[in-house]
């Protein structure tokens, strides 16, 4: 804009000055409320995004910080899990009783898990063949196809603790059909431990020795 | 307190009427200001040069209109303060982005030479301007190159989008501008 447009545009905004008192009044209504709004919106939206940003920073931080921490029981944890072999009862009262997504994705959700087995590895994301697939989701395509290396995992048990050692999975590479996992759940009784799902009708005084029975049943 | 009231108190002399002025129309003041100058301090400063000149104005001056009064105080107060501050390079408030968009307005100086109307004059044919436009149209106009609000309070006030508040206004300027125009008045 030129200095003579400008100085233009003042004479405009000048002349403002001095309109009708009616158009005045007639506009003023809410203009400090306006201003007010305005502000106080700006202000809430500051809340919101400093309310957002610790939002986000709690939920980067919480995992973070949970997952260098032992783990522990708690409550919630025992609940799910009793809501999940619940389940698995019913499934085996239906006669479903291969549930493998079910328990993948019980192991892939459970963090507390740990191998007792070589043959296959375990860690906080779930279970893994030796070739670093994993066996649960593959399933039969996670076998090795050489069938020497096929022949180390037969009879193997992959030991899974869930929460204390409360519950666990196990699974099999069945003895009759190497190709194929089996999946069990236990869950430790007064005297033991006692399967709920899966084959046949096992007890143990402790996980080692129900992991043998299972293995010499299996093998 | 009444309006009429407090003009009674600076019309007999009362320091009341300064309290009594900033209690009920301080906010007013000080919106106006801000809004002009957009610096809290020198909105501050013009409430209380508003108050020294409105104290120095009653008598022998007795408002109609006390509100606005005030607001005209204000808002040229503010006026001069940007004159100032500019003049002296310091910072040039919001005035310079109204300047701007109020050039849209300016009638073409091509043609038959018409002479300036004086300032009064061009008061009087902005008045009749505003007042044949739609209520919604005339009101955002004011509030945006009288009372200096930005386009974000006034769609706030108005429960519109900004978009809609600038898309309007830019029909008002074009609209005056061929006003101005038609009424052969030269600015």
């Amino acid at each position: 804009m030129s200095k003579t447009d400008k100085e233009r545009a003042e004479v405009l905004f000048d002349a403002l000055s001095d309109i009708d008192d009616s158009l005045l009044l007639e506009a003023d209504e809410g203009l400090e409320i306006a201003r007010e709004v305005s502000v106080g919106l700006k202000r809430r939206r500051q809340w919101v995004a400093i309310a957002a940003c610790f939002v986000i920073l709690v939920a980067i931080a919480v995992p973070v910080v949970l997952s260098g921490l032992p783990k522990t029981k708690s409550a919630n944890d025992t609940a799910d899990v009793e809501e999940f072999v619940v389940e698995e009862k019913a499934k085996y009262a239906e006669g479903q009783n291969a549930p493998y997504e079910s328990f993948v994705d019980g192991a892939s959700s459970n963090k507390s898990k740990a191998s007792e087995n070589p043959g296959l590895l375990v860690d906080d994301d779930g279970i893994y063949d030796s070739n670093g697939e994993d066996a649960f989701i593959n399933g039969i395509d996670s076998l090795p196809e050489d069938e020497t290396e096929r022949n180390k995992l037969l009879g193997t048990l992959i030991l899974t603790k869930w929460e204390d050692n409360l519950y666990a999975v196990v699974a099999i590479p069945n003895k009759e059909n190497g190709d194929q996992y089996e999946v069990l759940v236990f869950e430790k009784a007064e005297d033991g431990y006692k399967q709920v799902s899966g084959f046949g009708n096992y007890k143990a005084k402790s996980l080692v020795e129900f992991t043998t029975k299972v293995a010499s049943q299996y093998n | 307190m009444e309006d009429r009231e407090i003009v009674d108190l600076y019309l007999k002399r009362d320091e009341n009427a300064i309290a009594a002025t900033k209690t009920k129309f301080g906010k007013y003041i000080v919106t106006i200001a801000q809004n002009i100058l957009g610096s809290v301090d020198d909105a501050l400063e013009v409430e209380n040069d508003t108050y020294l000149k409105t104290w120095n104005s009653i008598p022998p001056t007795v408002p109609l209109n006390f509100k606005t009064f005030l607001g005209r105080i204000s808002r040229n107060l503010s006026i001069d303060m940007y004159r100032k501050s500019n003049s002296e390079k310091h910072g040039s408030g919001n005035i310079s982005l109204l300047l701007d968009e109020l050039s849209e307005s300016l009638p073409s100086n091509d043609g038959k030479p018409d002479e300036a109307l004086d300032s009064a004059e061009l008061s009087h044919a902005l008045s009749a301007f505003l007042k044949a436009q739609d209520s919604d149209k005339r009101v955002m106009f004011i509030k945006r190159y009288w009372y200096g609000a930005s386009i974000e309070d006034i769609a706030s006030e108005m429960s519109l989008t900004q978009n809609n508040v600038a898309v309007s206004l830019h029909r008002t300027r074009a609209a005056l501008k061929e006003y101005l125009e038609s009424e052969g008045i030269a600015v």
